[in-house]
């Protein structure tokens, strides 16, 4: 009633809350702060599925209508057949609908839209942007009418039809996509750690799976079914619609397509115990690149909201942002590597089931080949040193003022990276993942905003310990230093 | 937090805000051939697409670019837009440094640290930044960012060396595909000013001292030569904004309005690297169509249909990559589109009063290089001679509004759009506004024609990045029409019986093989990776 005022109050008590430090949560009476600039309408059908739409009329006649699939490599239990998530994504655009090879991509050819997906860890995403007019069928064409978009979804995610050669062929297609990612010297480090790192969990292997499993997909068929029907189950899918569109119509439309959806009851994910490190991987690379060193620590599974997965929000902008002291010292002040940054990137820490933390230093070839491991260390020594210091992060000089500089950065890189509605559902998707509650963003950003420094050092005091470092090397082999461990 | 109102419509009434119009005249006689057209002038335009968001989009475009480096000092401009952000400004006693520029901005986000994207004829700031930071930040940066330059030696130093390492390193060596379109870029249009690379060359970044920068930035960073566009709809927030540019006139620049015409017969620029381990191949000649006029949508649905960029639907990719497996990707062009190879689509901001028609074939093994340089030429001819069939104008139709939803699909794009439609002198009917209802509208007819007028395949330039030690016998076999080698059959993994529409390929083959280029050796000429970009020289035009 009083938005103003309401909003002034808020504001008082949360710096009151961050003053103090003392209590976890905004009291129960003081609605809290809201962040995420859209309206999010829900619905649940008896099957389980959960349509959410979000009407974003400033992007007119547009929408991205997407299927979050909440699994990704992480739902690869059995040995061997790893990779069956990201084939997945492959092989849902080879669809035969209406009985024809071909069917869907050719109907969504002739509707127009962009229409592309990715695979992770933890979920898959399939982001079809056209005019929000397309949603519903039939659209007239000159070559005839044209199903509706929600139509089209349905069918491929409730009812694949594939012949065994198309997956085949789709199958194959994927070792040329291993090729290309393994020329990359980061991935390589990370095939070869996740294994030590993740013994028993399925973390311990890439989303693109072993190559050896890779080679072998063509004859995954069986596999592949029992994996689509486990997880492409309405249970475990939520449907996000962001656009100019009418919810109560995608609501009805939905209902329609997707009522007759069965249930899946998938297998579970097998833990991970305590690590018990550190531990120390050295790859071999044929090619004359610079010397690369991951540090990396065991961290938390995410839970929006949480004071640890706050702090994880943050970390990126702690330690590798430009005005990180560890960024500083590295790259400016001692001039010891030439780049440093979170391997890829600050989301792979946002998992599902506790992940990992890593640091990427890219080393300088000569001094390598001149001081070897001397040099080496030092390096480490550093970054272990940086990592660890966030322990007395709250004893620093203004860590309450670079903190603020911090939660006012994240809230505005958050709202700039909702500039379409595709980045939108990708966003929103991502976090959803973790609770299924339409009010998550929300939810994540005032977490961060409650942050104190003393959370920081409470965070790096439990997860950044000896135990739960693992440490990866990468360099020429005649290159240099010897006397570094093999992980595997 | 707000309930969002509807903005961005398609309708012009979506345009709030018009301050400062102080010359809108229309980029007169863009359709009219070969001759040189009255003077145009630029004032300052200002758009605004109000957003409910709670931060604010600015985007400034100045009407200059490396078209405008004085010669003998290619990379002014360049060096000039960069050492504005980076080189420091404000009291020299205090400068904002770009250190202090970064602390300044960090708690308003990563995108209220300016960006600038320099363009031949167009260099654009851009800036995403906190509502109720805007005042603070129009003070501390953007006002001391555009009045008090600072042009720090040491700065400009590091930014030449950048530039520098770019070219000789970066371009020369490590991107055969960014190698070889730049250097079309620079041929397909002489003289101008557009015949060298934005980022410069290497003789001119060497001779460029901060006097340069400060005359540079004087004379073209002036109110009267720039365009805004921002989601900011407040009249007193956009007069500060107004108030942070650099007073200055309009003037006028003869040099853009010049039509060019393609030189008459095909010549060959190979370029070679000691690495290559495949060869690229490109071809363009200028055309006299822009944005603004009425053939462009016709011609652009032909293009969608010949060779929509990074995609499956057009029939150079389909006929080249697809069917018979040569490369990675094959696309045509009626417009420059900056940031190849690696965006998916045309960013806005790089506009050009000259535009020019492209074809871009991505590397093939070396063994076929003569084969698809015929290809590629035949198939240009084949499109002019035949056109499209009404059933592929409707289909190309289709795909070519599919491509609004990536082109419009954010604010930040849309803005940089209404710059272009400044620039083009489309400010009240702007391309995205248009796109839908001018592509539905085109006929089969209009394609066909539009395709007639602009292009041809008769004189053309072609740039070929391939391996040192085969560019000699590859000016001389395309000279003597000798080893033109598609794929055997093997290679095609055809196997007997050959199967119908396997043999409607071959046949193609033998057509495309018989093709004849016709381009003598002395129209051939051969220039080493490493010597490209000293001076501009390389790519002139001598024959």
């Amino acid at each position: 009633m009083f938005p103003t005022m309401r909003r002034f109050l808020a504001a008082t008590l949360l710096s009151l809350l961050l003053i103090t430090g003392a209590f976890a949560q905004a009291p129960k009476t003081t609605p809290p702060p809201k962040f995420f600039p859209y309206a999010v309408q829900s619905k649940t059908l008896p099957n389980g599925l959960t349509i959410l739409v979000i009407p974003t009329p400033e992007f007119k006649d547009m929408v991205t209508y997407s299927t979050a699939v909440f699994a990704g490599s992480r739902n690869e239990t059995e040995k061997g057949k790893t990779g069956l998530a990201h084939l997945f994504e492959h092989i849902m655009f080879r669809h035969e609908y209406g009985g024809k090879p071909g069917g869907y991509d050719e109907a969504i050819r002739r509707m127009g839209a962009h229409n592309n997906a990715w695979t992770d860890y933890d979920m898959t995403f399939y982001h079809p942007t056209t005019f929000s007019q397309n949603l519903f069928g039939p659209i007239q064409r000159p070559d005839g009418p044209v199903p509706g978009l929600i139509e089209l979804e349905s069918s491929r995610f409730k009812n694949l039809t594939l012949n065994r050669k198309t997956f085949e062929v789709e199958a194959g297609a994927v070792l040329g996509e291993y090729r290309k990612v393994f020329s990359d010297p980061g991935e390589k480090m990370v095939e070869d750690f996740s294994p030590v790192a993740f013994p028993n969990h399925p973390y311990g292997h890439t989303v693109i799976g072993y190559r050896e499993d890779v080679e072998n997909m063509p004859n995954a068929w069986d596999s592949a079914w029992e994996f689509y029907h486990n997880y492409y189950a309405p249970n475990g899918v939520a449907v996000i619609a962001v656009g100019d569109v009418d919810a109560a119509k995608i609501f009805a439309e939905a209902e329609k397509r997707y009522a007759d959806w069965k249930p899946s009851h998938p297998p579970q994910i097998p833990a991970e115990p305590a690590p018990d490190g550190p531990k120390q991987v050295h790859v071999k690379w044929e090619a004359d690149v610079s010397p690369r060193l991951i540090v990396g620590y065991h961290t938390p599974a995410i839970q929006p909201g949480s004071k640890e997965t706050a702090v994880s929000q943050i970390l990126s902008e702690l330690l590798v942002s430009r005005s990180a002291p560890l960024f500083q010292k590295l790259r400016y002040q001692k001039q010891t590597v030439t780049s440093f940054s979170i391997e890829g990137g600050p989301e792979f820490l946002e998992a599902t089931d506790p992940h990992l933390l890593l640091l990427d230093a890219e080393l300088i070839l000569e001094r390598f080949r001149k001081d070897g491991d001397k040099y080496l260390g030092d390096v480490q020594n550093d970054v272990i040193g940086g990592i660890e210091d966030l322990k007395h992060f709250s004893r620093q000089p203004k860590a309450a003022e670079t903190l603020r500089v911090i939660k006012s950065k994240y809230r505005n890189d958050f709202l700039a990276g909702l500039d379409s509605t595709g980045s939108i559902a990708q966003l929103f998707a991502w976090y959803y993942r973790f609770d299924r509650d339409p009010r998550v963003l929300d939810t994540l950003l005032q977490g961060i905003d409650l942050l104190t420094p003393q959370d920081v050092d409470a965070y790096a005091a439990k997860y950044f310990t000896p135990q739960r470092r693992i440490v990866t090397t990468l360099w020429q082999e005649q290159g240099g230093a010897a006397g570094a461990q093999e992980g595997k | 937090m707000r309930k969002q109102s509807s903005v961005f419509s398609r309708q012009s009434s979506a345009i709030l805000a018009i301050f400062f119009i102080l010359c809108s005249l229309p980029l007169a006689g863009q359709t009219s051939k070969g001759k040189a057209e009255p003077v145009r002038v630029f004032g300052l335009n200002l758009v605004t697409l109000p957003s409910s968001s709670s931060l604010y989009q600015i985007q400034i475009m100045i009407h200059t670019g490396s078209a405008d480096d004085p010669a003998g000092k290619e990379g002014t401009a360049n060096l000039v837009a960069r050492a504005l952000i980076e080189g420091g400004f404000g009291d020299f006693k205090n400068p904002v440094t770009k250190e202090k520029l970064a602390e300044i901005t960090r708690p308003w986000g990563d995108a209220a640290t300016p960006q600038v994207r320099v363009d031949k004829q167009a260099t654009t700031f851009s800036v995403i930044v906190p509502r109720d930071a805007y005042p603070e930040f129009v003070q501390r940066v953007l006002k001391p960012m555009f009045t008090q330059p600072l042009w720090t030696q040491a700065e400009l130093d590091r930014l030449r060396r950048e530039a520098l390492a770019d070219i000789q390193s970066r371009l020369r060596f490590e991107d055969e595909e960014s190698l070889g379109l730049a250097a079309l870029d620079n041929w397909v249009i002489p003289g101008l000013g557009l015949d060298h690379l934005t980022a410069g060359t290497v003789k001119g970044l060497g001779a460029v001292t901060r006097d340069d920068l400060a005359s540079f930035y004087k004379k073209y960073y002036q109110r009267g030569n720039m365009s805004v566009a921002t989601s900011i709809n407040q009249p007193n927030q956009l007069a500060t904004l107004m108030d942070t540019l650099p007073e200055g006139e309009m003037f006028a620049r003869p040099q853009h309005l010049i039509r060019v015409t393609p030189e008459p017969g095909r010549h060959v620029l190979i370029i070679t690297q000691p690495n290559a381990i495949a060869t690229g191949l490109h071809l363009g000649f200028p055309i006299p169509l822009t944005r603004n006029s009425d053939d462009y949508w016709p011609l652009f649905v032909g293009d969608v249909f010949l060779g929509t960029h990074r995609d499956d639907f057009g029939r150079l990719y389909s006929d080249i990559r697809e069917e018979r497996g040569y490369n990675y990707g094959d696309y045509s062009y009626i417009e420059y589109l900056y940031g190849r190879p690696f965006f998916l689509f045309p960013p806005p901001t790089t506009p050009r009063t000259q535009q020019y028609f492209s074809i871009w074939i991505r590397p093939v093994g070396h063994q076929y290089t003569h084969f698809i340089l015929k290809a590629m030429t035949a198939e240009l001819d084949r499109f002019v001679k035949e056109g499209l069939t009404p059933e592929q104008v409707a289909e190309a139709k289709v795909k070519a509004r599919t491509l609004y939803l990536n082109y419009a699909e954010s604010l930040s794009r849309q803005l940089g759009y209404r710059l272009d439609d400044m620039f083009y002198g489309m400010k009240d009917n702007g391309y995205l506004q248009q796109m839908l209802a001018k592509i539905d509208a085109v006929a089969p007819e209009q394609v066909n024609e539009a395709i007639k007028r602009y292009l041809q395949s008769e004189n053309l330039k072609y740039v070929i990045v391939t391996n040192e030690s085969l560019a000699d016998k590859l000016a001389d076999d395309i000279a003597h029409g000798t080893n033109v080698v598609p794929k055997t059959l093997a290679e095609y993994h055809i196997a007997d019986p050959i199967p119908p529409e396997k043999q409607q390929m071959l046949q193609q083959d033998e057509q495309w093989k018989a093709y004849p280029l016709n381009i003598p050796r002395g129209n051939i000429r051969v220039v080493k990776a490493a010597d490209m970009f000293e001076s501009g020289a390389e790519t002139a035009s001598d024959h």
